[in-house]
């Protein structure tokens, strides 16, 4: 196969988030409208199941706390924009939940194939869970993807969200179970000058030449 | 759409936005994101209304900055 695909396509780490106008619970909205914030834009397969209204209240329960990070939420769901007010109505009289972000009416799957979202083993007309980190310039940071059956972690989306902005303010890398407040890790020496000085540097941390952590810094 | 109804009236939202910017033919045009701070609306639909406001001809652009038009005063007091 070459680099050319056919069908739909699946975006890449480190590169552009694909662009896309959409129409949504709250209008049209482009993903260029949220440059210089970061934005987590994720789909459910269907309006109106329940573990997708679990999530739905999860990310209610974390959007103050991304907020705070200055990171937007989108949804998507391969379902009309009637659906999906219907269904925010529903989620706020049944659950008590007022869901504040705005969600991809998809219904043609533009976004959902441009983002490779369909996963044909286990729907072909809807997507599944898929979480897109994209950060302030628009690059696509983080993708994560559950099956149908299976809830996504809201801790863990934090999570993510907290050890990339720290990557980006401090240079860093998050090792693994990595938490706020836990130490962190020196990006390993490129070349074998890297490594000598790295070695002579004598931080507390080093275990070897590749492997050095340190107390998570803070302004 | 967001901010106009299908009758051309504004949506709350979109009233919001439109009152937020300067009139028509002011010296001092506002930037998005200072139309976010002021009207108290999300940077993205900030950005969002500032489009279908331009198609519709309630606002004009001037170096990526923002006023309302001859029109939107006519639509503000419907």
């Amino acid at each position: 196969m070459t680099d050319e695909q056919t069908g739909p396509s699946m975006p890449r780490l480190g590169q552009p988030a694909p662009d896309f106008e959409a129409l949504t619970s709250h209008g049209v909205i482009r993903l260029s409208d949220y440059r210089d914030r970061w934005l987590i834009l994720f789909s459910h397969p269907a309006d109106f199941t329940p573990v997708c209204t679990t999530e739905f209240i999860g990310f209610t329960d974390i959007y103050p706390q991304l907020q705070e990070r200055e990171v937007d939420l989108l949804g998507l769901s391969i379902d009309s924009v009637y659906s999906h007010i219907a269904w925010v109505r529903n989620i706020k009289e049944k659950m008590g939940v007022d869901v504040p972000f705005p969600i991809i009416a998809d219904l043609d799957r533009k976004v959902a194939e441009l983002y490779g979202m369909i996963m044909p083993g286990e729907s072909k007309t809807e997507a599944a869970r898929c979480v897109f980190i994209i950060d302030p310039k628009g690059t696509l940071r983080a993708m994560i993807y559950y099956p149908m059956s299976c809830g996504r972690n809201m801790a863990e989306i934090l999570r993510v969200i907290d050890a990339l902005q720290l990557a980006d303010r401090f240079g860093v890398a998050t090792p693994a179970n990595w938490t706020p407040g836990a130490d962190v890790i020196l990006p390993a020496p490129m070349t074998q000058e890297m490594a000598e000085v790295r070695l002579g540097e004598g931080l507390p941390g080093m275990k070897d030449w590749y492997f050095t952590k340190k107390p998570q810094p803070s302004e | 759409m967001a901010c106009i109804n299908p009758d051309g009236s504004l949506t709350p939202s979109g009233r919001r936005v439109l009152l937020a910017l300067p009139g028509p033919g002011s010296a001092e045009p506002m930037t998005i994101d200072a139309l976010s701070t002021k009207s108290g609306v999300p940077i993205y639909r900030a950005r969002a209304s500032i489009r279908e406001f331009l198609g519709a001809g309630l606002v004009s652009e001037d170096s990526f900055l923002y006023r309302r038009t001859a029109a939107a005063e006519t639509v503000l007091e419907a």
